[in-house]
């Protein structure tokens, strides 16, 4: 558990050399609630994460932009395994309204204390 | 929660922009004030059903949402391998239904007997009748009762398929623990489309770790209706690595089909007549969309249910949507995973359509892992979307787990594995990891 939370910690920090300029968000095609719906299932509802994988809600929305394009540029951070796979089938469009969506969304309780 | 949906709203108006406002000018005293906004049921409580309610019920907390569930807990097909393997209970399957109670969704634990399409109604177990504007189906898998010859619903007593959650699954662990050392576990596996495409391999993986600690002399036979399987080279690469040559895996070119079952005697025939004698006989057997569909004339011909991919409204009945293992929906594999997401896009359809707009693009995910030994987990990614209106897999994306990993990246999967369940039973159930 403690190589996890080290991990993601570092691939957040990684992620922040990556942040491109946001691209506008091509309006109609987008629900960023529907997009985001396939998230929850290993994120959790809402991003609030139950378990070893990390909660996403409440983050700076320029990191989980440059974390997304991290894995969708194949340079996946230490400590993930399957994130590339899934965020190479994603628009750098759907990337923005997905870090907007959640960085906006109240963290989880026990990630504000810093702990999981 | 009403604090979320609002601000849910008020997020997607902000991202559709300029062009989608006109048509949702409405304002969320707008929506308020539709009472009874519509009324939904939901038949099964699993991951496609309770998903849906829930997800229905935060999107219009106005709307009137009854699932019709038999069950007061349900018991997940995902994770009862490792039940097998010794590494968890079984009641670490079981999932309730207090997180749909509080968010206002009517909860009844009866069976729902039938289906009448044009009064648009349910008919429950125990006579009541249900009036429903829209419907959702998430009833699972039946088993084709004798399409195996041999393989009846008394055979199963005997050679237990345990391809849903519940008494099969607890005989089979029983059968397993009282076999002497040095039996033959058979496992005949069929062909597709079945639930769990990756299941009687992670199976035969946990009941090889099982062995391997508790019964090293005894042997694994696999006897498979196909020529491959998901994930197979990762399978075979672990199954070497851990279990050496204790799993023999049969195809269907070497005569791995199973034609023909005598559960008394615990042996299975196949194609070309060679007999294989079991001390425990697990059959995996054929399997269709579980009885309700056909009552709501919802199923065609293959026994599956076919689908309007943007929105998983059946084909042949207007406002019956169904998601989940029931479903024909190729690419997509019958897993919980998809079951869940199926049922978001379902629910985002359907409240589009009270609210008079069209449905939104949807997204689908799969993310499948599976384990071959306590700290050794492989997984599977999948990212689908629609080609002239087609149900496709996105081109370049996913895919399963680099086939030269390191031993921690196995371990991390196996761990991620766990957070995987635990998230998807908190996003389904609301519930706790157990």
């Amino acid at each position: 558990m403690q190589y996890l939370r080290h991990s993601v910690g570092a691939a957040f920090g990684f992620g922040l050399f990556l942040v491109a300029g946001a691209l506008p968000v091509s309006a109609q095609s987008i629900d960023a609630a529907v997009l985001a719906g396939a998230c929850a299932n290993c994120h959790g509802t809402d991003g609030r994460s139950p378990g070893v994988i990390p909660s996403i809600a409440g983050r700076p929305e320029a990191v989980l932009k440059g974390q997304l394009r991290a894995f969708k540029a194949e340079t996946p951070p230490p400590g993930t395994t399957i994130m590339n796979r899934l965020l190479k089938g994603h628009t750098d469009e759907q990337i923005d309204a997905l870090a907007k969506y959640y960085a906006q969304l109240k963290p989880a309780p026990a990630a504000t204390k810093g702990k999981k | 929660m009403s604090t979320h949906s609002k601000f849910s709203r008020r997020q997607t108006l902000a991202l559709l922009g300029g062009a989608g406002a006109g048509a949702l000018s409405f304002s969320m005293p707008a929506i308020a004030q539709q009472q009874a906004a519509g009324r939904v049921v939901v038949v099964g409580g699993g991951f496609g059903g309770a998903t849906a309610a829930k997800y229905l019920k935060r999107g219009n907390p106005k709307l009137q949402v009854t699932l019709v569930e038999p069950g007061k807990r349900f018991y997940t097909c995902p994770f009862t391998n490792l039940h097998f393997a010794g590494l968890r209970t079984f009641e670490q399957q079981g999932h309730g239904y207090d997180e749909l109670r509080s968010l206002g969704v009517q909860v009844v634990h009866e069976l729902a007997k039938d289906i009448d399409n044009k009064k648009k109604t349910v008919t429950l177990a125990g006579g009541r009748v249900l009036p429903y504007d829209k419907l959702v189906l998430s009833p699972g898998i039946d088993i084709r009762w004798g399409a195996l010859a041999g393989y009846d619903e008394a055979a199963s007593q005997l050679a237990p398929h345990a391809w849903q959650a519940g008494p099969q699954t607890t005989l089979l662990k029983k059968q397993l623990d009282t076999m002497p050392d040095g039996g033959l576990f058979i496992l005949s596996a069929p062909a597709n489309p079945f639930r769990c495409p990756p299941g009687p391999y992670e199976r035969i993986s946990m009941v090889g770790h099982y062995f391997k600690t508790k019964k090293p002399k005894s042997k694994i036979l696999v006897l498979d209706a196909k020529e491959n399987f998901s994930k197979q080279p990762l399978f075979q690469d672990g199954w070497k690595k851990f279990y050496g040559d204790m799993i023999e895996w049969v195809p269907l070119s070497k005569d791995g089909k199973v034609v023909k079952v005598d559960a008394k005697a615990l042996e299975v025939e196949t194609e070309f007549g060679k007999k294989h004698k079991a001390a425990v006989l697990n059959v995996v057997p054929p399997q269709k969309a579980g009885f309700i569909a056909d009552r709501a004339g919802v199923t065609n011909e293959s026994g599956w249910v076919p689908i309007k991919p943007q929105t998983f409204e059946s084909t042949q009945v207007a406002d019956i949507y169904v998601v989940g293992d029931a479903t024909s929906a190729a690419p997509m594999p019958k897993s919980g995973f998809v079951a869940n997401a199926q049922a978001k896009v379902a629910a985002a359809a359907i409240l589009a359509s009270f609210a008079g707009r069209p449905a939104s693009a949807p997204s689908w995910l799969n993310t499948c892992y599976s384990l071959i030994a306590p700290d050794y987990g492989i997984s599977v990614a999948n990212v689908y979307g629609l080609e002239d209106g087609k149900l496709v897999e996105l081109k370049g994306t996913g895919g399963v787990s680099p086939r030269q990993a390191s031993d921690d990246f196995r371990k991390l999967e196996a761990q991620y594995g766990v957070g995987w369940y635990n998230a998807i039973a908190q996003d389904t159930w609301g519930s706790r990891p157990a």
